[in-house]
């Protein structure tokens, strides 16, 4: 009787246990993003692209009878080849066979597109992209940030391998990673460049976070929060402690190439301080200074309210 | 000196044999080392430099060590003489954090000295009122000091760092192992084995991450660049420096108050399980902790660091291993304050794997929550005591269970609602007086008698 006890207690913890995220591999590569569903996603992702890389078409069959082992919570993998059209579908089959080239979330995002586009991306290491999507079962879209790898099949044929999951929190690096990619195209394009990252079609706009750009005596020239018709100075911003973020960062920048520079704001659902975090570079378009950042949301210590 | 109840191994006046105080003393230092990131994360937070969050780390350790053992000394006015040590206290983080961003750390550290300074005065004003804390009043307390902890022990526990983050199986079994191991040792452990329970289930729970969840094993690289032996100052002018907001002054009034209602909790607790044959509450040691409670404060924030306060888990822990000898507390607070000048010791230490930290709170804290429903029920409850138990309760959870709506209210009112502990008591001193108000004559002559 004890021992059935015993056995009773053990298989109660094997089952709760198996029901939880498996511990993976420590990826240097992974130790810049704070939440374990970001890493446990890119290592799913890669590791399907090596399957293609290595079997080509013949690894969908394996995608396809052993699901289990190739989704992660509500993240499925999906293939497309060079001309957009889908090859592979764990989400939505019926998507096989469609070519989705010019396929638009309802921000007017062309989500295939700048999938293509992050994946090639060195600023970018895991090809993120954040859009809103039809996830199955779903009517109404929902925010999704998935991660992309360009793999060139046995046949030669290069295709596009990704997954992604909705509602992923707002990771630090998305916004490191979207500032850097602003900072270069300026540095390409010049001042022509800052259409592009004002358009909310942009990948410089996802998940409530905008990239800004502003000179270096505070007025913008892309506005954090809005369209403006005019420009306005945001350098003696305060937040709600009487902080001043957007001085401290021009500070800042003056002793390092990029740098990271909190806010606070009341959050209307808790006692406790909204803690947000500002990452911005410095850069020099057509021999002016300019200021280029984005916000996101601090990760919150899972025991705060 | 006070006679040693008969169920404690060594009581509150006992000095230990050295390796058991040493060994005890480790014991209870690991379980300080929970809340040692604290001023790391600020510094952080605020966007200062390593240098800056190594010394506030350090120093923090040595005014918690300090503090520790002025706790435990019985010094004439100030100390308890109780087991009740010092950690980084988390009610703190929030204003310091709101104090940093408004005037850099030197308006921090003076704002710290300020709330140090009311806790003395407010430690005086306790002497006075113990007409407050009948039994039913301090077991409440003493339950609610446990509750306050559950949230960080059971997150840790999960091994989940980060809201919305998913859990891992491998932390949720390095989790069990620690706690089986630490209760499994104190239910059918004898003599060193019972004894030493947190320290063992932490040691197996530590091997049993560094097998079970191997990538834990690349935090401790950062153990290289740290210096065996260094100064915790990294400016000698700045770090030392002292400024004053009037602005700030409100909160950190009312975080003063809600950190010394914390601390008299604690204060509390730790007499109960010191002297259980206690029948009524000893208000001068507590009001001397208070004090010293107070001026540990202060001094953090004249040595350029992080507010201190009274630990709950460790005086749970006391009651677990029933060695509650106040030296113990002093050879902690010694060893504790001493690795601040050793960052790489101290660093290890303070990479204890999360589950493992989780699984000691859960076991420290288990212990002192039985410990203060035990006072409640030990003298029968009569409507007004139910009314008490059950309306104080209600609000001092509700601060968890729906934060957002004391979100609403002025900010000036919310530090009162922000934790179960402080809203607990408060409501049950008001609660019980008021279902009392036809008796309070007779409690307050019998108190003047």
């Amino acid at each position: 009787m004890p021992m059935l006890r015993l056995l009773g207690i053990l298989s109660f913890f094997v089952v709760f246990l198996s029901g939880c995220e498996k511990s993976g591999p420590a990826t240097s590569d992974l130790d810049c993003y704070d939440y374990r569903d970001t890493q446990r996603l890119v290592r799913l992702v890669r590791s399907a692209a090596d399957q293609v890389a290595h079997h080509g078409t013949a690894a969908f069959e394996v995608f396809r009878q052993h699901p289990e082992d190739w989704t992660y919570k509500d993240a499925y993998i999906y293939v497309y080849d060079g001309s957009g059209k889908c090859i592979f579908h764990g989400g939505t089959p019926e998507l096989e066979g469609r070519t989705l080239w010019h396929v638009q979330d309802i921000s007017g995002k062309y989500s295939l597109q700048l999938a293509f586009k992050m994946a090639r991306n060195p600023a970018n290491p895991h090809g993120w992209v954040h859009y809103a999507w039809n996830s199955p079962n779903r009517l109404n879209p929902q925010e999704k940030s998935s991660c992309h790898f360009l793999v060139t099949m046995p046949s030669g044929e290069e295709v596009l391998v990704g997954g992604g999951l909705p509602n992923l929190p707002v990771e630090r690096s998305f916004v490191r990673f979207a500032v850097d990619e602003a900072v270069s195209l300026l540095e390409r394009r010049g001042l022509a460049a800052l259409d592009t990252i004002r358009s909310p079609a942009s990948e410089f706009r996802f998940l409530g976070t905008s990239v800004f750009v502003f000179t270096t005596d505070g007025t913008t020239l892309v506005d954090p929060a809005l369209y403006l018709p005019y420009n306005r100075n945001i350098l003696n911003y305060e937040d709600d402690t009487g902080h001043r973020p957007i001085r401290r960062l021009i500070e800042q920048l003056q002793k390092e190439p990029s740098a990271w520079v909190v806010l606070a704001s009341r959050n209307p659902r808790s006692i406790n301080m909204m803690k947000k975090g500002m990452f911005g570079r410095k850069c020099t378009v057509d021999g002016r200074v300019l200021y280029v950042a984005g916000i996101s949301d601090l990760p919150k210590p899972a025991w705060m309210n | 000196m006070n006679k040693k109840p008969d169920d404690l191994i060594y009581g509150v006046d006992d000095v230990p044999p050295p390796g058991a105080l040493l060994m005890l003393s480790f014991q209870q230092m690991m379980l300080l080392f929970t809340a040692a990131t604290f001023p790391a994360l600020l510094v952080r937070e605020v966007g200062g430099s390593v240098d800056i969050a190594s010394s506030m780390v350090a120093m923090t350790m040595v005014a918690a060590g300090l503090g520790s053992i002025l706790q435990a000394l019985r010094l004439p006015g100030v100390g308890s003489g109780y087991l009740c040590p010092n950690l980084c206290g988390p009610s703190y983080l929030g204003v310091s954090l709101q104090a940093a961003w408004h005037g850099g750390f030197p308006v921090m550290h003076g704002m710290i000295v300020f709330a140090g300074v009311l806790e003395v005065l407010l430690a005086n004003i306790i002497r006075y009122i113990r007409f407050l804390f009948p039994s039913v009043v301090v077991g409440l307390v003493v339950m609610m000091v446990g509750v306050n902890v559950i949230a960080v022990s059971v997150t840790n526990f999960f091994g989940v760092a980060y809201a919305f983050d998913s859990v891992r199986g491998a932390d949720l079994l390095v989790g069990c192992i620690a706690l089986l191991t630490m209760v499994g040792c104190n239910l059918w452990g004898r003599g060193a084995l019972r004894m030493y329970c947190l320290l063992i289930g932490i040691l197996v729970g530590w091997g049993a991450a560094l097998l079970l969840t191997p990538e834990i094993r690349s935090a401790y690289e950062v153990l290289r660049s740290k210096p065996v032996f260094a100064l915790p100052v990294y400016d000698w002018r700045e770090q030392f420096r002292l400024s004053f907001s009037a602005e700030l002054a409100v909160p950190f009034i009312i975080i003063a108050i809600c950190g010394s209602l914390k601390s008299f909790g604690n204060l509390l607790a730790a007499q109960k399980i010191s002297e259980p044959d206690l029948k009524e509450v000893k208000m001068k040691p507590v009001a001397n902790g208070l004090v010293a409670d107070g001026i540990t404060t202060a001094m953090a924030g004249f040595m350029g660091a992080m507010a201190v306060d009274t630990s709950s888990s460790n005086i749970g822990l006391a009651a677990a291993t029933r060695a509650v000898s106040r030296w113990i507390s002093v050879v902690t607070g010694v060893i504790f304050a001493f690795l601040g000048f050793f960052p790489k010791v101290s660093m290890m230490i303070a990479l204890v794997p999360r589950p493992v930290v989780g699984a000691s709170l859960i076991f420290a804290v288990s212990i002192m929550i039985c410990t203060g429903l035990k006072e409640m029920l030990e003298q029968p409850l009569d409507q007004r005591k139910i009314y008490t138990i059950g309306i104080a309760m209600i609000f001092g959870l509700s601060t968890q269970f729906v934060p957002a709506l004391y979100a609403a209210l002025p900010s000036a009112y919310q530090p009162l609602f922000q934790s179960p502990l402080a809203t607990s008591t408060l409501f049950a001193i008001i609660v019980y007086q008021l279902f009392h108000i036809d008796q309070l004559k007779d409690a307050f002559r019998r108190t003047h008698e």
